[in-house]
């Protein structure tokens, strides 16, 4: 009855860590066979009743089929099947069965929700689940001595960490997972901050969902090649504008993490940095290209967590006439309407720099206003005609343009600002909510120097993060008709546990998860001498380490010796060299006599020999 | 030296063979083990997930780990002797097996069986230990279920801990002669035939024992009866009771083995000499010993009707 | 070798012509507080052998012959109504003394016997509910023709376990035998015999013995010995008690040869007196079948 809770209980765990991601009905489905069990009695009913369950669930796969994919069909089913073998556990024999199929269902959550403390868990629920097991065979668990066990468990994860390493990893994947077809059912089309989308996407859509698009802007976006984020300065990251959470605070070069939300659509990402960047691990697996970008295997639904490193020494290039004209093009109809509202009352000094003082004080004037929620506006110019109310990349948008207008080469730059820096693992996180957008413009004298448009309208939403200015914007959280302020939710020591656990499961995702075949090739290179081939050494670890295991248990099979033992049989055996063996029920003395009888000029030896061994036994 | 040498490999290859085989195969559980590991590489390297294969490797090395585990839960174990006692029909009794062993670390959930038709294992799924260093003594509950002789030729023993995925097992020769009684049961169908009759119950020469139906009335205790209230027959030593001479003549051979069986044990426990008849063909003369009962249990035990 | 015991030995010699393992045994046995039981045909000498033994120790010696017809009252004593006093005396049998010869015991009825053998495990006599101690040392040698002869009331083996050993005189060697024949001199050395031991040396003795060590693997070997004999089915299985009488005698005989501390050797000399007389399994084996099975029995057994 006890196990037969805890499988109800794993069951509903599984179903709980898989809700996200399957469709209702299969949670549906699952839950009734699980209640049902309980419920129904009668044998045949019963059987009817799992029949029925049973059909019902491929009809519902079947139904579902064109929406999901093949992981998810084969998820939902072992979801399924393991709340139908439910329906029979009486025998020791059923719950070894259903720890297979729960197996099937852990494994089935790792597909889905490739995390580490998820794996953790998943091996923890299923260790306990077998130690029932054990117990219901009526092996008595202190029989299983601590010391064997151990001998069995840390040689045995010992090989498994081996074997991982040296499987020979033979493609990237049998199916191509990349051609299907992949909806989300019951999406969300409304979009909210958090969902702003990832800045690192390729362009077009990334704008939809600012309300702008690319091909509507007059100018392009360069997003890829350079962030404001932190500038470098004597081999450290200085935060500009000092918007790290904690303040003044100094980061070692280190490496970026990124935290962003992962659209279906879309399998490339960039890592957004200055200078040129490499993207180190991700917790999907990847295949990274030279210029920097890199490409996802599968597509999967939920967050993506990425750490990338730049060579921060390597500048921008020099400017140059193409680039001054790139810098200069504005493919706009409506630019001499703007050109009359905004530059009307205009000096165009002969200096960049006066020009661009000049711009920014126009800027000013105008009185935007942050939102984070606009109005929709059709097009740029729109904005800047009637609009009042934007975020970072309309401004950006707004203030390039201007620019451009001005003469003054200019680019917009989209990337991230702000961060938490993780002293666990010496990385800064940056979420989705760090978006921002800003502008690039070239001085003669001074080079290309960042401007940020929005500190000019909110200067209070430069010096927080996103997320801060959120929250000051609605410092209550709303539930029930209850406003509980945001401050109740805040405990350091659960921040920083939770930033504890983020640095392991980003060790784990370097060591374990991003562990692909490349990784590995270069690894095992790099160990081994010559070019041997991984099979080969796969299979040479495997025998080494079953040689290892026999030895452990054979040496500790075999009973430790006493010294005197030891000289004893020595004795023993010395006599055995002259002919002389010792019957098994013969005294040591009288063996004596037999001895000495048969070679005298030994005597003193055999004297001694027995003399001392009788002292030790006997006396 | 080269011949020292050699004496040596030649000394250590025969004390190999002199070893005890053990043999360990996979059960119905660890294939299952081996299939869940396969499917789980399959999806391992089809959606090309690591956890799934570290997942997977873990569970496999946790078998092969048991695979040792289990082997070394057997190894060095020695059958010192056995013991098996002779039963009745449907009655209980222990088999006693002496273990030794080499093994520092001792053993447990050792399970003992044997092939026979005549006597069967209780519970076939006690287990017992084994600890080092001194011999260690198994009972094995058994049960007579059929009248018989036969030899048990060997005694299995079978370890699958600690996870049931594998299956060890050896044999050891033990050529025991196992005898199975008939059951005991009083039909009062046979014919009790007294040869001698010789009683002086007279002297102080007696001692009291419970009063047994059949008992002659002039034996019957009165003055203890008075005083109990209990029956007490009178057992001279001198004067020794008739020998008495059990004879097999009925047709339902086997219910008449059975009273016969019965009616030795009485006679045993009351210290009357007594012979059996079997037919034709077996006849033992009356006595009374421990041994005497022994060979008569034998007779009737390999009696072929 | 100690002195007393030295003088022992010789002066047993010279009335015990060629028996000196024998007297070693009985002197093992006296020395452990054990009672001896020597069996052998009529004849052979036992009743000298328990006589000279009696005469060397100082000690108040009885002899009891067994018949048919005597009582455990004529053994233990009788109470007997005194007219004048007007009281009852308590008159002591011959049990009250600390050497008894018990003459051939299984010729007494089972009453009897059993009344004799109470007091060796009990060393006290209980008269119309009255507890008596026997005196200290006390020591019972008793003679006992083999089974097989007519009119023999043989004890049953719970009984026999009362006794620490069981000897057998056998016949004499060859050029012993011709002394005993020719010459009466044994008798007349006999009568020459002086007491060796006196009760102040023996309690000292009983104390040496006592000091003898036993060391652990000695006891292991005791051990293995008695499983052997209760996992092999041709014996029947030795009781503790045996095996304490066993760690007794090798003490005693490991004393009388002069070491502190007992060696196997001990053991397997002392093991077929101590034990032939309890592994046989069924009674009707003969006395040198005892003495195989106890020698079959050390050779089963490992002994480093």
């Amino acid at each position: 009855m006890k196990l037969k809770f805890i499988t109800a209980a794993i069951i509903a765990i599984n179903v709980l860590m898989l809700s996200q991601d399957i469709p209702i009905n299969v949670i549906v489905f699952t839950i009734a066979g699980l209640a049902l069990s309980f419920l129904v009695s009668g044998k045949k009913l019963r059987i009817f009743f799992k029949i029925a369950l049973l059909i019902g669930s491929f009809v519902l796969l079947r139904f579902h089929f064109k929406t999901l994919l093949v992981t998810e069909s084969a998820v939902s089913f072992a979801l399924i099947l393991s709340s139908l073998k439910f329906w029979e556990l009486d025998e020791e024999r059923d719950h070894f069965n259903m720890f297979l199929i729960l197996a099937l269902c852990e494994c089935s959550v790792f597909l889905i929700n490739p995390l580490f403390f998820i794996f953790i868990f998943g091996m923890a629920k299923m260790i306990f689940y077998f130690y029932y097991i054990l117990k219901i065979r009526n092996y008595d668990i202190s029989a299983l001595n601590y010391k064997r066990l151990l001998l069995l468990v840390f040689p045995s994860i010992a090989l498994s960490l081996l074997l991982f390493y040296t499987f020979p990893r033979f493609t990237s994947g049998f199916i191509n997972t990349s051609e299907m077809q992949y909806i989300i059912s019951g999406g969300n089309s409304k979009i909210d901050f958090k969902e702003l989308g990832p800045l690192s996407l390729s362009t077009e859509s990334a704008f939809k969902v600012y309300g702008l698009e690319e091909s509507n802007l007059p100018f392009k976006i360069l997003y890829w090649r350079s962030s404001v984020l932190w500038q470098m300065s004597n081999g450290e990251w200085r935060s500009f504008n000092n918007n790290l959470k904690e303040k003044n605070q100094t980061v070692p070069l280190g490496k970026l993490k990124y935290d962003i939300e992962l659209f279906p659509t879309y399998k490339e990402y960039m890592p957004v940095l200055d200078g040129s960047s490499s993207i180190v691990s991700a917790s999907q697996n990847f295949n990274s290209y030279s210029d920097g970008s890199f490409r996802l295997k599968t597509i999967s639904r939920g967050s993506l967590t990425y750490s990338a490193v730049g060579d921060y020494g390597v500048r921008p290039l020099a400017f140059s006439s193409l680039m001054e004209k790139k810098g200069l093009s504005l493919k706009s109809e409506r630019s001499e309407e703007i050109r009359t509202n905004y530059f009307s009352k205009a000096t165009n000094s002969a200096s960049d720099e006066a020009r661009l003082k000049e711009l920014i004080q126009i800027f000013k004037a105008k009185e935007f206003e942050y939102t984070t929620a606009p109005p929709m506006y059709a097009s740029l110019e729109d904005f800047l005609i009637s609009g009042k109310g934007g975020y970072c990349s309309h401004f950006a948008a707004a203030f390039t343009y201007l620019a451009r207008l001005y003469n003054l080469p200019s680019r917009m730059v989209v990337g991230y600002l702000g961060g938490e820096f993780n002293p666990y693992d010496g990385s800064v996180l940056v979420k989705e909510m760090d978006a921002h957008a800003w502008v690039e413009i070239y001085i003669k004298e001074k080079g290309w120097i960042k401007i940020d448009p929005t500190a000019l309208v909110a200067p209070e939403r430069i010096t927080m993060s996103t997320e801060e200015f959120n929250n000051r914007l609605n410092p209550y959280i709303t539930i029930l008709n209850f406003q509980i302020s945001r401050d109740t939710f805040k405990f350091s020591a659960l921040n920083d546990f939770s930033l504890w656990i983020d640095s392991l499961n980003s060790k784990f995702n370097n060591n374990i998860f991003n562990f692909d075949r490349d990784k590995q090739l270069a690894v095992l290179r790099s160990i081994t001498p010559g070019k041997m081939s991984v099979g080969w050494i796969f299979s040479l670890s495997l025998i080494i380490f079953m040689f290892i295991f026999w030895a452990i248990y054979y040496f500790y099979g075999k009973s430790k010796s006493d010294p005197e033992i030891k000289r004893y049989n020595r004795f023993i055996k010395k006599m055995n060299s002259y002919g002389l063996v010792k019957a098994p029920h013969e005294t040591i003395s009288t063996f004596r006599d037999r001895c000495l009888h048969s070679i005298p000029q030994e005597s003193n030896m055999i004297e001694s020999e027995v003399a001392h061994y009788i002292n030790n036994f006997y006396k | 030296m080269f011949e020292s040498i050699k004496n040596y490999f030649y000394n250590k290859i025969s004390a190999s063979r002199a070893v005890h085989r053990t043999y360990i195969i996979p059960t119905l559980d660890g294939l299952k083990v081996i299939a869940l590991n396969a499917t789980l590489l399959v999806i391992g390297l089809v959606y090309a997930n690591n956890y799934v294969l570290l997942f997977n490797f873990i569970l496999f090395c946790l078998f092969l780990g048991s695979m040792f585990y289990t082997h070394f839960n057997l190894s060095g174990i020695k059958l010192e002797s056995v013991q098996f006692p002779s039963l009745h029909v449907n009655e209980n009794g222990t088999a006693l097996l002496h273990f030794s062993t080499k093994n520092a670390q001792g053993h447990s959930f050792i399970r003992a069986y044997f092939k026979s038709s005549i006597i069967e294992i209780s519970d076939e799924k006690s287990t017992f230990p084994i600890h080092f260093g001194h011999s260690t003594t198994a009972s094995l509950s058994i049960k007579g279920i059929k009248r018989g002789k036969e030899k048990i030729q060997s005694l299995y023993i079978e370890t699958q801990f600690p996870f049931n995925f594998f299956r060890c097992f050896t044999f050891f020769r033990i050529d025991q002669e196992c005898y199975t009684y008939p059951e005991r049961v009083n039909f009062n169908i046979h014919e009790e035939l007294e040869i001698v009759e010789t009683s002086t119950d007279e002297g102080d020469d007696f001692f009291l024992r419970d009063y047994q139906t059949g008992d002659s009335l002039k034996r019957v205790d009165w003055k203890k009866l008075a005083q109990t209230n209990r029956w007490y027959t009178r057992q001279y030593q001198s004067a020794k009771p008739k020998p008495i001479l059990l004879v097999l003549d009925k047709t339902p051979v086997e219910d008449t083995l059975k009273s016969i069986c019965f009616s030795l044990h009485a006679l045993h426990h009351q210290n009357i000499k007594y012979g059996i008849k079997l037919k034709h063909d077996v006849l033992i003369s009356p006595e009374n010993s421990p041994k005497h009962l022994n060979h008569c249990l034998i007779e009737l035990a390999r009696y072929e009707t | 070798m100690n002195k007393f015991i030295q003088d022992f030995l010789t002066s047993a010699e010279s009335s015990i012509l060629g028996k000196t393992k024998e007297t070693k045994l009985a002197l093992c046995c006296f020395l452990s507080h054990g009672h001896l039981l020597i069996e052998d045909v009529p004849g052979m000498g036992k009743t000298t052998f328990a006589k000279t033994l009696a005469r060397l120790l100082d000690l108040s010696f009885a002899r009891i012959q067994f018949t048919n017809d005597l009582m455990p009252s004529d053994l233990i004593g009788i109470q007997i109504f005194d007219a004048k006093e007007a009281k009852f005396n308590l008159i002591h049998g011959p049990v009250f003394h600390q050497f008894i010869l018990a003459d051939e015991l299984n010729r007494g009825t089972p009453k009897t016997q059993s009344a004799l053998l109470e007091a060796m495990e009990e060393k006290q006599v209980t008269l119309d509910g009255q507890t008596i101690e026997l005196p200290h040392p006390f020591f019972v040698v008793a003679t006992q023709n083999p089974r097989s002869q007519i009119g023999t009331h043989h004890l049953p083996e719970s009984q026999l376990d009362r006794f620490m050993m069981k000897i057998k005189i056998g016949y004499p060697e060859n050029h012993y035998e011709k002394q005993i024949i020719s010459s009466d001199i044994h008798a007349e050395n006999y009568n020459k015999l002086q007491p060796v031991i006196n009760s102040t040396t023996l309690a000292d003795l009983y104390q040496s013995v006592k000091n003898i060590t036993v060391s652990d693997k000695l006891l292991d070997y005791v051990v293995a010995l008695l499983e052997q004999s209760r996992i092999n089915s041709s014996f029947q299985g030795l009781s503790p008690r045996a095996g304490k009488d066993i760690i007794k005698a090798a003490k005693a005989w490991a004393f009388i040869h002069g070491r502190d501390f007992v060696l196997p050797d001990d053991v397997q000399d002392i093991l077929p007196s101590v034990i032939s007389h309890r592994v046989a399994p069924f009674q009707n084996q003969s006395f040198t079948q005892d003495q195989e099975l106890s020698q079959m029995l050390i050779k089963t057994v490992k002994v480093d």
